[in-house]
């Protein structure tokens, strides 16, 4: 899982805030995946994950004037994802869809980043995490927040972080068949 | 070094890089000599190297396609409000706030797009024409007509609640609509509808027809509701799923529940609901600040307020001088479009959710 682009360098950012259309734009391509990863990963539904990318970016535009910087924009807008998805459950009454590990298709082959099935049960296994192993694990490898900064926007030591992403990959690769379980 | 502290770190090495993790050695050592930890290594490779979702391409298209839309509305309300508006309405934040405008007004440049490929596309776009009918309809009917006339059924008093009697939006089109529509519409079309309960705002969403199962009685609130009667006390049931929605009957044979939901912003991950100490009763009145505080003279929240950092959707967040924001907050006038109580034209407080 490759970690976001660093296109939203301080000067894009700052260019956003000045109301930079270019600049808008250029967040909204740099970020698109790791928004969009989160939200589908949170709902399980590619449609609902689309509404809520466009809701955030949408809120990324109006509010970006007041970004003030004393987080890191990745930091901000992995809170801001994170937020919005909470609230359409809560305001809609969606439900993240639950997924069962024992329906889950094994890959095909060992190695997920060539096998398009295996980058399917990929996401089905992401799906089975326990939402706060889900969360670290997105704000680290999608968003590509340090420990620090993910400890930051989900209010929990960066120590905490780090037990959760890995506690999170030990089980996504023991779902995928890719090592044996902990003794 | 066991299995564990090698995966651990191997996993963190992932993260920070080898050079920043210090034993990285030690478990690339490990690994040499078991396989089991050799395979985990493995696994993460696989795992660095996935993919992960990618958005749609037409995604992005669709949110800068949004995005130039407000920005032309903002522009234009921009212009419009040049004679009234705050000096903050030059960005497109404040020109596309209700409060900036003076009023709001639906804007389908702001609700999510729905591509063509979409089967349903075409009827969410007819549903929505109705809806917005129904509600303009609902707003005039009460502007020219008054709640009390509109809303007697055969059999009921005149005093009888308008929004169940019949009226367009509310038992209509917008009453089985999705929850925030109703809720959008009847909050921002200039006179809200808030009800006050344990001392928060909740907004109403419209006429709903709870499970009777799924609710518990959460004792009474105080209002006249949308008479101009004497504020009077109605039962509370709360969703046993939703601790945040409640529902009251506002007559022994009324048909349905109004249902109101709490308004709720986020600060450090935390909720805080929208106080409602300052409106005790009004149910289409704008809750305010406290009587304890004094509203502020300054957009700057001077003398009463200073600014004490932001919420999670970037807004800035006033605190008396010297407190912290954790025990509860101001929030300016007239917020954005998106906001959980856009359109109030007051200062608003926000206290921690209980």
């Amino acid at each position: 899982m490759p970690k976001a682009t660093a296109r939203d360098s301080d000067q894009v950012v700052a260019a956003a805030r000045g109301g930079d259309p270019a600049a808008f734009e250029a967040l909204v391509r740099a970020n698109a995946d790791a928004v969009y990863g989160h939200a589908v990963r949170f709902f399980g539904d590619p449609q609902t994950a689309e509404d809520a990318t466009q809701e955030v970016f949408i809120k990324v535009y109006r509010s970006i004037s007041g970004f003030d910087g004393r987080s890191s924009f990745k930091t901000w807008l992995f809170r801001l994802t994170r937020n919005t998805c909470i609230d359409m459950m809560r305001r809609a009454a969606r439900r993240p869809t639950p997924m069962d590990p024992l329906e889950m298709p094994q890959p095909a082959t060992g190695d997920i980043a060539e096998d398009v099935v295996a980058g399917a049960a990929l996401e089905q296994a992401v799906a089975t995490l326990p939402p706060e192993d889900r969360d670290a694990l997105n704000a680290v490898t999608l968003f590509g927040l340090s420990y620090e900064d993910a400890g930051t926007a989900l209010s929990i030591p960066a120590g905490t972080v780090k037990s959760r992403v890995f506690r999170a990959r030990r089980t996504l690769l023991s779902l995928l068949g890719l090592t044996k379980r902990e003794a | 070094m066991d299995c564990l502290q090698a995966r651990e770190i191997m996993s963190e090495a992932f993260d920070r890089g080898v050079a920043e993790v210090p034993q990285a050695d030690e478990a690339r050592e490990h690994c040499r000599q078991c396989a089991e930890c050799a395979a985990f290594a493995a696994g993460l490779t696989s795992l660095q190297r996935s993919p992960g979702p990618k958005a749609p391409d037409q995604l992005v298209e669709t949110i800068l396609e949004r995005a130039r839309k407000i920005a032309e509305i903002a522009k234009s309300e921009g212009a419009a409000a040049a004679t009234g508006s705050p000096a903050g309405a030059e960005t497109a934040e404040a020109a596309v706030a209700p409060g900036a405008a003076g009023s709001w007004t639906p804007d389908a440049a702001v609700a999510p797009r729905r591509e063509p490929h979409d089967k349903w596309w075409w009827g969410w776009r007819i549903a929505g024409g109705l809806t917005a009918a129904a509600v303009v309809l609902f707003a005039l009917a009460i502007a020219f007509q008054g709640f009390r006339s509109i809303g007697a059924r055969g059999g009921e008093s005149a005093s009888a609640p308008a929004i169940l009697g019949g009226v367009p939006g509310a038992n209509g089109p917008a009453a089985s609509a999705p929850a925030t529509t109703s809720a959008d519409t009847a909050g921002r079309a200039g006179a809200a509808r808030y009800v006050s309960y344990n001392g928060q705002a909740f907004v109403l969403l419209g006429v709903r027809d709870p499970n009777a199962g799924s609710l518990n009685s959460a004792g009474a609130l105080t209002s006249s509701l949308d008479t101009s009667d004497t504020p009077k006390q109605y039962g509370v049931w709360q969703s046993k799923d939703d601790l945040d929605l409640i529902f009251v009957q506002p007559s022994p044979d009324a048909t349905g529940y109004l249902a109101f939901r709490r308004v709720v912003r986020t600060l450090g991950g935390r909720q805080f609901a929208l106080s409602a100490e300052g409106r005790p009763t009004g149910y289409d009145q704008w809750p305010t600040l406290p009587s304890t505080f004094t509203t502020p003279t300054a957009s700057d929240g001077s003398p009463t307020f200073v600014a004490a950092g932001k919420d999670d959707s970037g807004l800035t967040a006033y605190a008396p001088q010297g407190a912290s924001p954790d025990a509860g907050f101001a929030i300016a006038p007239a917020t954005d479009v998106t906001d959980p109580a856009a359109g109030n034209p007051y200062w608003t407080w926000w206290v921690p959710k209980h």
